[in-house]
């Protein structure tokens, strides 16, 4: 009841956010907020309810980024373009942009950032003359709105599929919980939830429902306010109920067994100091923007009140949904390690959200290795819970390991609902309650 | 067994109680089930089917919601097991109703030039049974049998009175010889009953080591419930920001951050009947009654985490499984010596290579040597409990830990009355050195704490544990008693790190996992002399490797492991590869190996040297330019593996002879 009572609060706060004007009175934070205002983006091979496959991808060449035209091509998949819509943040974090960012400055060395309070630290227009623009971008994403001030997703389903076969190999079901213990905008206590002696930023958790054999397995990650401090990660394990620290090799490999690392989380999950990100200019492509309830849903794990997005192409990897072309901004990230598993990441922020909604990988060869599509629906069109929030909803993720003809594809059921995620969950002595 | 009812009926009134706090309660979700059926099979060179277990397990949890009161959550947890190894039945010659046999030592022998009346003195087979008889030195009461002297041992309880051997209570059938695993040595050996005590009740303990056929085969199935693994409720009250969390019922409670080897995790006995150490330790852990409570305080002060536990078990006291003269696993072959030495001291036995300066088998009557009972603590009086605080402060975990409780591992005690075998006419007395012995667990308490944090620079998570226990009892020659106490620090460091070996797999990294536990005695006694070494046959320090190197392929379903293990000290290995293989979420198949390698005898004095009794012959062992030990006690003068080598050999040594293939199919759903 008292959970109940929270959500209710919360999501009123998030709707007044959100009932007022879409729009701000600071020019920059206009633009880079409400980028559609006067005009969608146009390209004239791209009209809304055309199909991209095989056939037609070469006209669509320019719309596309290099490894979504490759699988188009190869006839791994069609893709249908939707409308470019609006994806209106929340009103109280463009505020707390327009009220800070000015202030917010990089600082002299990766990792640092001085005068950041709230909001989007770096609203400016990036420019290839500006050889930082690259790590200005990895900061609005980092302090990006994400889950809101907190969120959970529960169910998300992780199928582990083979490509050529169509094979499913393995489903896992589990919950993951996002926290923010500062510059937290909505939702109180704001600015920070205090005490927070190590001033932890975020708090990530998720827990394995099934299947049995990794069940109970639960993972907790606290990242820091201080950049270039190590992220602290747990394990724990339900076969051992034991709780383990994580080493820093752990974050860069396969988690569970899926084609993702904890690193790849939500596009991606490091430090900011652990890569040199350098901007490499701004696009218009397609990218799987949609309106959940308008999309073609899936009667695999549906719920009462909900269905998850569908999946299609080969080996069913990728979300049967639909594309917009929208602006994105084009971020080289290199890591620092030399050890790190792959040598590159090429990220296409979404301009108006600063989503990584397209993400090629690349093998410590130089190779595209993954390739990773993240699913986003409008939150008005979602569950209830999630309307009016200002957060674009996570709805599907895929990743294709291109070599091994794999992939992981994620079907979530996203509620942006800070009651869901409380501060407990992500004290490390919450793991051992299930001991 | 009216101590358990009284205990669960403190804990279903204590249960009831937290019900009349509660408030009418929703159902929050339907009852969640999760379903194992496994298959587990285990074959040893020598001795051929070692387990042939059907398992069946059934989680069960379902939650509630409280509708006001003062609880938050709460939830109800049980884990029902039931299992049966037909290993009993398929290999009774081995584990089961015919294992065992007619037995003979082959004695060291002292030549004819010494001939001792109506004894055999010279080297070779003497069968059990036709050992020295100790009177015939004195009284000259020996009958001379066939192959050599017949004695009759006397009743439990009664005196030694005659020189008859009664080999219808206590035949030569259904025994082992205790050297049997390793080989004999010339130090002493033993006849060890090995059949199930509904069909050899001879050397069970009662309480302790008394398991029939059934109780072996389908171990769950027990005077303790068993098959009710874990029963608990848990409830949560918010207590301000903060949350107290209680669980009631059976259930294991985890301490610490190790794996294999225990330093901090011993609120729960450990079950090593099911597989000797190589189980998983929330596989093996012998839930218990208990009380726990956690105040969650979340973020305080300087604290990232900073919460307080403390427990009360209130279930009876078990000690450690270790198995029992005839199962499969017997961790340092502890069950076949205590069956062996209570069926000496309950029937009379013989001891190969005792009498005569440690050279012939000699027989004991009832009453003389051996383990009389187990004292196992029972009663609420009895209880463990502790707690502990444990927490994160700038990225290193800490926790700080105290436990009171009994050691789960049996204590020899001495001084026990017992009978003089040299002279029936001396009154049952305490006789200093005497290998009569009561089994006891001593009351020990435990402080410890914990650490883990990372080394950024070289991508390691580090854990770190460490105890100090009081009061804990170790065999000790030097000592009347034969034991002594000792404070005992144990410590052990882990590092973990993900590391890529790109040839193998280029896109998983493989763990490595290594961990180095220590031991020191801190009361230590060890005497050498010019007649040998005597006193406490442990080591001072020891220390055990554990590396753990574990790989996965075709997106985790495939997990191939090496886990390998070295004592320091007694120089012995263990090293087991398995592959681990889930062809769906429903199956997992496991194949691999657990061989056992390096040395496996480390000697010790085995306390032959004493002479307690006026009437034994030789002249009391005298030390030229040392002290000397009290007359009565050993002096280090003969030494083997058994039993006290067995300290030495250590737990992986111990199971030398036991290198197994081993597989298993499971399915759950």
């Amino acid at each position: 009841m008292r959970n109940k009572l929270l959500a209710a609060v919360a999501a009123a706060a998030l709707c007044l956010g959100t009932a007022g004007l879409a729009q701000a009175a600071d020019p920059v934070v206009e633009k880079s907020f409400y980028p559609y205002k006067d005009g969608v983006p146009t390209n004239p091979a791209i009209k809304v309810g055309m199909v991209i496959n095989a056939a037609n991808v070469d006209q669509a060449k320019d719309a596309l980024d290099p490894a979504m035209y490759q699988m188009i091509k190869d006839g791994w998949v069609e893709i249908k373009v939707g409308p470019t819509t609006s994806f209106d943040l929340n009103k109280s974090y463009v505020d707390a942009t327009e009220k800070s960012y000015k202030a917010v400055s990089l600082g002299d060395k990766p990792g640092d950032i001085k005068g950041y309070v709230a909001g989007r630290p770096f609203p400016q227009e990036p420019s290839l003359s500006d050889s930082h623009a690259g790590e200005k971008i990895a900061w609005n994403y980092k302090y990006g709105i994400n889950y809101g001030d907190g969120g959970f997703i529960g169910p998300f389903y992780w199928t582990y599929r083979n490509m050529a076969s169509g094979n499913i190999e393995r489903v896992l079901k589990m919950n993951f919980s996002f926290l923010n213990f500062m510059h937290r905008v909505a939702v109180a206590p704001m600015p920070n939830i205090a005490p927070n002696p190590s001033e932890m930023y975020r708090g990530i958790y998720a827990k394995v429902l099934e299947p049995q054999d990794v069940a109970d397995t639960q993972l907790l990650i606290h990242r820091y306010e201080d950049d270039t401090k190590l992220d602290s990660s747990w394990l724990y394990l339900g076969f051992q109920r034991r709780v383990r620290k994580l080493s820093t090799g752990q974050i860069t490999d396969s988690f569970l067994g899926s084609d993702l690392m904890i690193e790849d989380f939500e596009g991606y999950n490091g430090k900011n100091s652990d890569m040199k990100w350098t901007f490499k200019g701004t696009r218009n492509i397609l990218t799987s923007f949609y309106n959940h309830n308008q999309m073609e849903l899936a009667e695999e794990h549906a719920e009462p009140d909900y269905k998850f997005v569908g999946l299609m192409g080969r080996g069913n990897c990728f979300p049967k949904v639909t594309y917009q072309l929208r602006k994105v901004f084009e971020v080289e990230a290199v890591p620092a390690d030399p050890n790190h598993p792959i040598s590159k990441r090429i990220m296409y922020f979404d301009a108006q959200t600063m989503y990584a909604t397209r993400e090629n990988i690349y093998d410590r060869a130089g190779k595209l290795w993954k390739t990773f599509i993240i699913g986003k629906s409008d939150p008005d069109f979602h569950l209830p819970i999630n309307k009016g929030t200002g957060i674009a909803i996570d709805d599907e993720f895929s990743m294709i390991d291109v070599q091994a003809g794999h992939c992981t594809t994620g079907q979530f059921k996203a509620q942006m609902d800070p009651a869901l995620a409380p501060a407990s969950r992500f004290a490390v002595d919450g793991l051992r309650s299930g001991n | 067994m009216k101590q358990w009812f009284k205990t669960m009926a403190l804990a279903g009134s204590a249960l009831a109680l937290t019900g009349l706090a509660l408030p009418a309660w929703a159902d929050d979700d339907s009852l969640r089930i999760k379903n194992k059926i496994e298959e587990d099979f285990q074959y040893r060179d020598h001795v051929g089917l070692s387990k042939a277990t059907t398992l069946g397990q059934s989680d069960l949890d379902k939650d509630f919601t409280p509708s006001g009161g003062m609880f938050d959550a709460v939830k109800i947890h049980a884990i029902l097991r039931a299992s049966y190894d037909a290993t009993f039945q398929l290999n009774s010659g081995h584990f089961g109703n015919d294992a065992g046999g007619a037995i003979s030592f082959n004695q060291n022998g002292i030549g004819a030039a010494n001939q001792l009346p109506g004894s055999r003195t010279d080297a070779g087979p003497v069968a059990w049974g036709q050992g020295l008889n100790l009177r015939t030195l004195t009284d000259g009461l020996g009958t001379a049998g066939p192959g050599g002297p017949v004695v009759t041992f006397a009743p439990p309880g009664q005196h030694y009175v005659n020189t008859n051997f009664n080999m219808a209570g206590n035949p030569n059938q259904g025994l082992a010889l205790l050297s049997g695993y390793s080989g004999e040595d010339r130090g002493i050996d033993m006849g060890v009953p090995v059949r199930p005590c509904d069909v050899d009740h001879r050397g069970c303990i009662k309480g302790y080591m008394d398991k029939n056929a059934q109780e072996l085969a389908a171990p769950e199935f027990n005077k303790r419930l068993d098959f009710l693994r874990e029963f608990y409720v848990d409830g949560s009250i918010p207590v301000g920001s903060n949350t107290l969390d209680l669980r009631l019922g059976r259930q294991q409670l985890v301490w610490g951050r190790t794996d294999l080897f225990r330093v901090l995790d011993v609120v729960n006995p450990i079950d090593y009947s099911r597989n000797n150490i190589y189980d998983e330790n929330s596989d093996i852990r012998i839930p218990m009654g208990m009380l726990r409570a956690d105040y969650r305080m979340g973020a305080r002060g300087p604290f990232d985490d900073i919460n307080v536990q403390g427990l009360w078990e209130f279930e009876n006291f078990r000690p450690d499984d270790l198995g029992q003269a005839g199962s499969t696993n017997n961790p340092l072959q502890a069950a076949d010596f205590f069956r062996g030495m209570k069926n000496c001291w309950d029937n009379g036995c013989t001891v190969n290579n005792f009498g005569a300066g440690g050279n012939l088998a000699t027989n004991f009557a009832p009453g003389e040597i051996g383990i009389r009972t187990a004292n196992i603590p029972h009663g609420l009086s009895h209880s463990t409990y502790g707690g502990k605080v444990e927490g994160e402060l700038g990225g290193v975990g800490f926790s700080v830990n105290a436990l009171s409780t009994y050691s789960q591992l049996p204590s020899l005690r001495g001084g026990i009355v017992s009978n003089d075998p040299f002279n029936s006419a001396a009154a049952p007395a305490i006789y200093p050195g005497v290998i009569a012995f009561d089994i006891a667990f001593p009351r020990v308490n435990l402080y410890g704490g914990s650490l883990d944090f990372n080394i950024e620079p070289i991508d390691t998570a580090i854990r770190i544990e460490t105890a100090y226990t009081q009061g804990e009892e170790f065999a000790n020659t030097a000592r009347s008693r034969l034991f002594s106490e000792s404070d005992v620090a144990r410590y052990v460091i882990g590092a973990d790190r993900n590391t890529f070996i790109r040839f193998l797999n280029p896109n998983r990294a493989f763990l490595f996992s290594a961990q180095m536990f220590g031991t020191h005695l801190m009361n230590y006694e060890l005497h050498e002399s010019p007649t040998g070494r005597y006193g406490m046959p442990d080591w001072q320090d020891n220390w055990v490797a554990t590396l753990l190197i574990k790989a996965w392929y075709a997106h985790d379903t495939i997990s191939p492991q090496l886990l390998a293990a070295h004592d320091f000290m007694a120089r012995a290995n263990t090293i087991e590869p398995s592959v681990d293989w889930q062809p769906s979420n429903l199956w997992r198949i496991k194949i691999g190996a657990n061989m056992k390698f390096g040395a496996y005898k480390n000697a010790f004095d085995n306390d032959v040297g004493a002479t307690p009794f006026a009437g034994m012959p030789g002249a009391a062992p005298t030390i030229a330019g040392g002290s000397s030990p009290p007359v009565a006690l050993s002096a280090g003068q003969l030494a083997g593996l058994l039993p006290l080598g067995t300290f030495r050999t250590g737990i992986l040594g111990m199971a030398h002879n036991e290198s197994q293939l081993f597989a298993s199919v499971a399915l759950r759903f």
